[in-house]
């Protein structure tokens, strides 16, 4: 008997999201679920968390049917959840968010703090060691920190089933992997986890069995070994997807007329990273690549003076910007999209429309008002362009699934084209088939004659969409080597960001 | 990464220079506080002959008594990460009620209090839920209470003050609890700063040690996190709302007695100043932020301007802005060492 059943499970907000979903758990498994943005998957998840209500079907846990009408619920049936959005109560300490559910559940006058942040390091160590100390105020942890707490969160309750949506995307690779190795040890307790992640090496390699749900429907469940991508990704998109990359550019012009934008000497204030040199040139898309925690996106946020820099200066088209503070960087038409999605700004209770049209509001004026007529036209423009899948651009932005609003981001900062613009993780957390859309439209700027920087922790984007890489290893210095397309591999990409290419000598061998 | 964790955990050990170590203080808002707190009292001390006088000390902490009460309500709704800006209406309609009761219908003075509690507590469900159940917001809702209140005690009066001499002379044992002193020696304790004092002391315990009151964090702090851990946030809302407006209720019987009576204008500011407090003390308006002592603290500092004012003559004309242009200060130096706080993290 399964662990978890579920049978006809149905739902539809303005429209149908899940239909007619059968799927089961069980213990001791690992159950990955894969599927496009707007797939559905939270949704599924949400509804066995207690966090969305089920139009129709029903929910079995060891074959006994379930009614999950809350959270409450939900843990009581021993079911933990790590959202996709971090959900941390910001000035409240580590140990509190992780036993955020046992004190909820308690009725003391007086709770025993020292006891509860014991427990809490326990559930840590085995995730970070001591490295996150469970007195500070999450407000003062890191994106990634953050995420662990998340997960940590959800492993306090004795729960028998886990949910897991796209734990891995805010994560660096060591917590990463330390994720897995927790994972296998609650597979052996038998406790059944159900794993979203649009990474699909992670799905191979971490997965018994992987279930494509598109459009609401489940498409397929298969032994995760048995698998191979092109199955996958043809269940997921419906069409075969073969290039996911676009071509490279062909003769790029290296010659000093050329530079786009010119970054020299750059050294962190804080001293993060130092002495970072590069140019871009027209037409091409460039790399930045190192491990997470090795700087990139400081040296990112420096260039736009977001940060302080001790030396260095950055050049636009032979304009310098050393001077100018970000919103007038922005203005002269360099720009940055950073990673983290939330505080990057959506208006998530605006529509897409306004969205992105709020970024260049002055695109769609006709003296001092709003011209309907082009914000609608800019509007469409930008969604169909992209790609975003919903009902339409009017639909409110925190109704979209996670992949869908990190368009929708990329649409507001692209409604007016810049001159050079940077992209930190553009496509964290977005599917298979919109990575190809993403990674084409990004590849249309370039040939429009845009500069393109990319940060990305995922290694095949990098090697499949860029025409040179630049390299910051991990102890924030640049890669004396630039990798142009013809000579890029993983091995040789991660053979220096890991620094080793400091032990024998700066040279690569073998 | 590893550099910037090392250069934390030496700024946590050692400051480097005289401004990290005075931010570093301004951080712990409670110490911060009460060196403020002290630097006044010795300042006052050795300028102002009167000040250290026991006549002018037990002003202070009588006043601290009443508005104490009411602050303490006020913060534990701006922890929840609503406000209350009807807490002195509340706090008159409540006395206007139970002094009604005493002086017209004869009813017990205990039993009268109880009634007018009773009300405020009605008035913290509604507020309660009409911000949870239909979305209208803590600033709005009671906006409007502010003026529904003062205008149902104006009706219940017809804008007269009852006057409630005669009946607290016959009631000795309830006077007691607001009149009454308590012989230390030769002085002679005021009873309303005891009253205070106790709730003071439970409040605390309970706002820092309680599940109950660490959902009213969680809440203020981020429903979602809340929602998603089975906090019912709706129930811990109103239940925020009422404990703001029963406090306010209990901070006017005491008033109430006194002074002896009911006046139509009691409690008018007292939004202001219990805010101020709040906000000096540490919490925040944006929710799961605030200790009681802190914001016993904030009051504390605000009363003592108050009083350092009258005392040297400043013409009363002067006080409210001089009061208020000190809040302000107050509250700059917070953003300040917040702001270099986060710079100091990017
Ligand atoms: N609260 C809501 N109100 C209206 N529509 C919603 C709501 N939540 C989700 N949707 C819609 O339901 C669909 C499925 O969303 P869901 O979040 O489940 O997708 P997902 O598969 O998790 O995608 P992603 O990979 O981007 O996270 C989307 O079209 C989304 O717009
Ligand atoms: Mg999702």
């Amino acid at each position: 008997m399964a662990l978890l059943e579920i049978k006809h499970l149905s739902k539809s907000y303005a429209q149908k999201v899940l239909s007619d979903v059968n799927f089961t758990l069980e213990a001791g498994e690992v159950h990955a679920l894969l599927g496009e943005n707007g797939a559905g998957k939270s949704t599924m998840l949400n509804i066995l968390g207690g966090i969305a209500k089920a139009d129709g079907g029903e929910i079995l846990i060891d074959g006994k049917k379930v009614i999950i009408n809350s959270v409450q619920d939900a843990k009581n049936l021993g079911i933990g959840f790590v959202h996709q959005e971090i959900e941390l109560c910001q000035d409240v300490t580590v140990t509190e968010n992780i036993m955020m559910s046992n004190i909820t559940d308690s009725s003391a006058i007086i709770l025993d703090f020292k006891k509860l942040i014991e427990d809490s390091k326990k559930i840590l160590e085995p995730l970070v060691g001591d490295t996150i100390n469970p007195e500070d105020k999450v407000e003062d942890l890191s994106i990634s920190e953050q995420q662990v707490v998340e997960i940590a969160k959800a492993l306090s309750l004795k729960c028998r089933i886990l949910l897991l949506d796209e734990p891995t995307a805010a994560l660096s690779e060591k917590e990463t992997e330390a994720l897995f190795k927790i994972m296998e040890q609650l597979k052996k307790e038998g406790i059944g986890i159900i794993f979203i992640s649009h990474r699909m090496e992670e799905i191979f390699n971490h997965s018994d069995r992987v279930t494509v749900l598109r459009d609401g429907f489940i498409i397929s469940t298969r032994k995760s070994k048995d698998a191979t991508m092109q199955e996958l990704i043809k269940d997921m998109a419906g069409r075969e997807i073969s290039d996911i990359y676009p071509p490279k550019a062909t003769n790029i012009d290296y010659s000093e007329k050329n530079v786009m934008l010119k970054v020299e000497n750059l050294t962190d204030a804080k001293d993060r990273f130092r002495n970072i040199n590069f140019e871009l040139y027209k037409g091409e898309i460039l790399g930045v690549a190192g491990l997470v925690g090795a700087g990139r996106t400081e040296i990112m946020q420096n260039i736009v003076n977001l940060r302080k820099r001790r030396t260095g200066s950055v050049t636009l088209m032979g304009e310098n910007l050393d001077k100018y503070d970000t919103e007038k960087i922005y203005k002269s038409g360099l720009i940055l999209l950073s990673e983290d999605r939330k505080k990057s700004g959506l208006y998530l209770e605006y529509s897409i429309g306004s969205n992105i049209i709020s970024t260049y509001l002055e695109e769609v004026m006709t003296g001092m008002f709003v011209n309907k007529k082009k914000a609608v036209k800019l509007a469409e423009g930008m969604y169909k362009e992209l790609g975003i899948r919903g009902n339409g651009y009017k639909q409110a932005v925190k109704s979209l699934s996670g992949g869908n609003q990190q368009k929708t981001l990329l649409a507001k900062l692209l409604a007016k084209k810049p001159k050079v613009v940077i992209l930190d993780e553009p496509t964290r957390g977005v599917d298979v088939g919109a990575k190809a859309d993403i990674g084409n439209h990004i590849r249309n700027l370039a040939n429009d004659g845009i500069g393109v920087v990319i940060i990305s922790s995922e290694m095949n984007e990098l090697l499949g969409l860029c025409d040179r890489i630049i390299m910051i290893d991990i102890d924030g210095e640049q890669v004396p080597k630039v990798l142009h397309s013809k000579e890029f591999n993983s091995d040789t990409v991660v053979y220096y960001i890991s620094g080793a290419y400091k032990m024998s000598g700066g040279n690569k061998n073998g | 990464m590893d550099n910037s964790k090392v250069e934390v955990i030496e700024g946590k050990q050692k400051s480097k220079n005289a401004l990290d170590f005075l931010f570093g203080i301004l951080k712990q808002r409670e110490a911060f506080l009460i060196i403020l707190v002290a630097m006044i009292f010795i300042i006052m001390g050795l300028t102002n002959k009167n000040f250290l006088k026991w006549t002018n000390i037990s002003t202070i902490i009588t006043s601290l008594a009443i508005d104490g009460i009411v602050v303490i309500g006020m913060t534990i709704i701006l922890i929840s990460g609503g406000i209350d800006l009807a807490v002195g209406s509340t706090l008159c309609l409540c006395i206007t009620v139970a002094g009604w009761l005493m002086k017209y219908a004869g009813a017990n003075p205990w039993l009268a209090s109880i009634v007018g509690i009773g009300v405020a507590a009605l008035y913290g469900v509604i507020l309660g839920v009409l911000v949870t159940k239909l979305h209208l917001t803590h600033f709005i809702v009671s906006l409007c209470f502010m003026g529904i209140s003062r205008g149902l005690v104006q009706i219940i009066t017809q804008g007269q003050n009852i006057s409630l001499v005669s009946v607290l002379g016959s009631n000795k044992a309830f006077a007691f609890l607001g009149q009454g002193n308590i012989n230390i020696g030769s002085i002679q304790f005021p009873m309303a700063p005891v009253t205070f004092i106790i709730i003071a002391i439970i409040t605390e315990i309970y706002v820092r040690n309680s599940a109950g009151m660490r959902k009213v964090y969680y809440t203020g702090s981020n429903e979602n996190a809340a929602r998603y851990s089975g906090i019912k946030i709706d129930k811990v809302k109103i239940f925020a709302c009422v404990a703001c407006a029963v406090l306010s209720g209990i901070a006017g019987i005491i008033h109430m007695i006194r002074f002896m009576g009911a006046a139509t204008s009691a409690g008018t500011g007292k939004e202001m100043t219990a805010l101020s407090a709040a906000v000096i003390g540490g919490a925040s308006m944006n929710g799961g932020r605030g200790t009681i002592i802190g914001s016993i603290l904030g009051l504390l500092f605000i009363i003592l301007i108050q009083d350092a004012m009258t005392l040297s003559n400043v013409q009363p004309y002067y006080q409210e802005f001089v009061k208020y242009m000190i809040v302000l200060l107050a509250v700059s130096l917070d953003g300040i060492s917040l702001y270099r706080a986060n710079a100091k993290k990017k």
